[in-house]
């Protein structure tokens, strides 16, 4: 774009911002420096410039047609449209927007961040961090889906993605978004896939492309109990299979911090403890090594046999 | 915030009109600084100095036009005319607000009632701009984490100690710990407390997952609980050979899911930590050097074999 075309737009945002009734379009070509060249290439300019605008978010209001008279359309954008408008804010405020904008810093949304910042800082309040405790939180998300999921999620748009399945194949999903939240170090998405008829969670980490979001709004309606955490919880997290193990004392702290005790002996402690899911556990089991001992169900004492007999014969 | 980036288009214009509102309540910033607040660089800052100081109402004489000076590298602006105040925000820019405050509200020490309320007050105000309650739906941390961050927290701004349950998953103990917090920072995505820690008696790094409670500390010196050693330091380069692609093995090591090649070499920081994963990995991988990483291997599942009551062969 060249400065010219830059200056002009300029000054048709100063104009029409200054403007009290409607300018029509004969008056901004005459009083408006930049538009030049005949009637049709000044139309094409102002038509390429109006859309520039609003694709900026500015509202340029089209008004002042009298049904009387064959009159021209006439533009303006009101002040009240156009400036930032927070209300009553105070300087203690702008130090926490400002605090909250910082945390962006470096993650996903930083650009989006910066720019709201500055917008905060151009307030020309000053601002008063005397009583806000010397933090300097860090969003720690890079996924570049998460802008699109959060717009998806406020609108009730449904969003396609790749997402790579437990045997590494990618499948497209379709999914209506409900909600996202940080999790043991993971951000998730939470909705209802469409292709399995089910609520779902998905990692932002394995969701392979950029999540195309549909052009329908409001196509679904998020159930009224929905808590996104607390289906993470439930979905990743709650028990439905139980296993008897022997922990060696002071040992296996990950797997008797959610475990009942069942008998207290000498070097093993028998403990009864849930899980969700069955491979995970397997991991978690072999993770510990002779430390932890598998009693009960048989199948599963029966493959991790099978796994430990494994890895000796694969490092001999 | 990111490295200075060529604007083009539309977005040059938006900086230009933030620019104005910008240097108004800004008056003679230096060039330097209004580079990096619109994260540009000094030239492409002073092109956009000099269309805007030909930009005014229309007539266009000196009445009219913003009044612009910015020779001396500090620049400052008087009859800015309609654009003097700073633009509304766009969605995307009152989403990020709307998260980023969340997460500090989760971070603010929970006494600070006035401060939590004032909070919510912003929130609710952004998320009427934004439309949609988008608070509710999105938690940006888990609320367990959420408690000790703010105990930390707390501690750093008084330099104070706390005590801490610390669990080390690659070990397997818990220890209880005093530590003096000084920094808090992240590295990989996952969130660390850098302190002063009595029972090592040097500076140590945590993870702040890892931390099962944390409690604010007003006893000097307790007395020293089980010892520890530091964890070995300096990478080892491990060859892995892949038999069974699972995600769960290639995310472990970092590998790329569209990789396809079953044989790998990865560095780790910790060879004991390298030995559980692939334990835990139950032969979907084997590790084929280091020889002791190898060894060790066999051994424990020779061992944890005979917890079973079975021999290795």
């Amino acid at each position: 774009m060249s400065s010219r075309k830059n200056e002009r737009l300029i000054n048709l945002t100063i104009a029409l911002l200054a403007t009290k009734r409607f300018l029509t379009k004969s008056e901004i070509f005459r009083t408006i420096d930049g538009y030049e060249g005949s009637a049709e290439s000044k139309e094409r300019m102002f038509e390429r410039d109006k859309d520039d605008l609003r694709s900026l978010g500015i509202n340029i209001e089209v008004g002042g047609l009298d049904p009387l008279f064959d009159d021209e359309a006439g533009y303006r954008i009101r002040p009240d449209s156009y400036v930032l408008d927070l209300g009553e804010i105070s300087g203690q405020e702008i130090a926490l927007l400002s605090l909250a904008a910082e945390s962006w810093r470096g993650a996903a949304l930083g650009d989006v961040a910066q720019s709201a910042l500055n917008k905060l800082l151009s307030l020309g309040i000053a601002s008063d961090f005397e009583s806000i405790p010397a933090i300097a939180p860090r969003m720690i998300v890079n996924s570049e889906n998460i802008l699109p999921l959060i717009r998806a999620i406020s609108d009730s748009r449904a969003v396609t993605f790749d997402y790579v399945a437990k045997d590494l194949k990618i499948e497209s999903r379709s999914v209506d978004p409900y909600g996202m939240a940080n999790s043991h170090g993971y951000w998730y998405l939470v909705g209802h896939d469409h292709s399995r008829q089910a609520m779902r969670v998905f990692r932002l980490d394995r969701i392979q492309s950029s999540v195309v979001v549909s052009a329908k709004e409001g196509t679904f309606a998020i159930p009224v109990d929905f808590d996104v955490q607390k289906t993470i919880d439930v979905q990743l997290f709650e028990p439905t299979m139980f296993a008897t193990v022997r922990v060696r004392q002071g040992k296996g702290f990950a797997i008797t911090s959610s475990a009942t005790l069942l008998n207290d002996s000498d070097d093993f402690v028998l403990y009864q403890v849930g899980y969700s899911n069955r491979e995970k556990f397997v991991d978690m089991l072999l993770w510990h090594g002779d430390d932890v001992i598998v009693d009960e169900p048989a199948d599963l004492r029966d493959e991790i046999i099978r796994r430990l007999e494994l890895l000796v014969t694969l490092h001999v | 915030m990111s490295k200075p980036k060529a604007v083009q288009g539309v977005e040059r214009i938006a900086r230009m009109l933030d620019l104005v509102p910008y240097i108004s309540s800004h008056q003679g910033i230096s060039l330097e600084e209004l580079a990096e607040a619109f994260t540009s660089s000094q030239a492409h800052i002073t092109e956009d100095l000099n269309t805007l100081w030909m930009c005014g109402l229309p007539g266009y004489t000196p009445l009219e036009l913003m009044e612009l000076s910015f020779e001396s590298g500090f620049v400052t602006i008087r009859n800015a005319q309609t654009l003097q105040k700073p633009r509304s925000m766009s969605r995307d820019e009152i989403l990020a607000l709307i998260l980023g405050l969340e997460y500090l509200r989760d971070q603010v020490p929970q006494a600070n009632e006035s401060l939590t309320l004032q909070m919510g007050s912003l929130l609710s105000r952004l998320s009427a701009l934004a439309g949609a309650p988008v608070h509710e739906r999105v938690a940006t941390s888990m609320p367990a984490l959420a408690s000790i961050r703010s105990h930390i927290a707390e501690a750093i701004e008084h330099r104070g100690k706390i005590g801490i349950d610390y669990h080390s998953l690659v070990r397997d103990v818990v220890t209880t710990r005093v530590i003096l917090p000084l920094n808090i920072y992240i590295e990989n995505d996952v969130e660390y407390v850098l302190a002063f820690c009595n029972l090592a008696r040097a500076h140590r790094t945590f993870r702040l997952d890892r931390i099962l409670s944390a409690t604010v500390e007003t006893a000097d010196d307790p007395s020293a609980i089980s010892g520890t050693q530091p964890i070995d330091s300096g990478k080892v380069e491990i060859g892995l050979e892949i038999s069974d692609r699972k995600r769960d093995v290639l995310e472990s090591f970092g590998l790329d899911a569209k990789d396809q090649s079953s044989i790998a070499s990865v560095e780790v920081f910790n060879t004991d930590w390298a030995t559980r994963t692939v334990m835990s990995m139950g032969g979907a991988v084997r590790i084929t050097s280091p020889r002791n990483c190898v060894e060790s291997i066999s051994a424990r599942a020779a061992k944890a074999l005979i917890g079973y009551g079975l021999s290795a062969h």
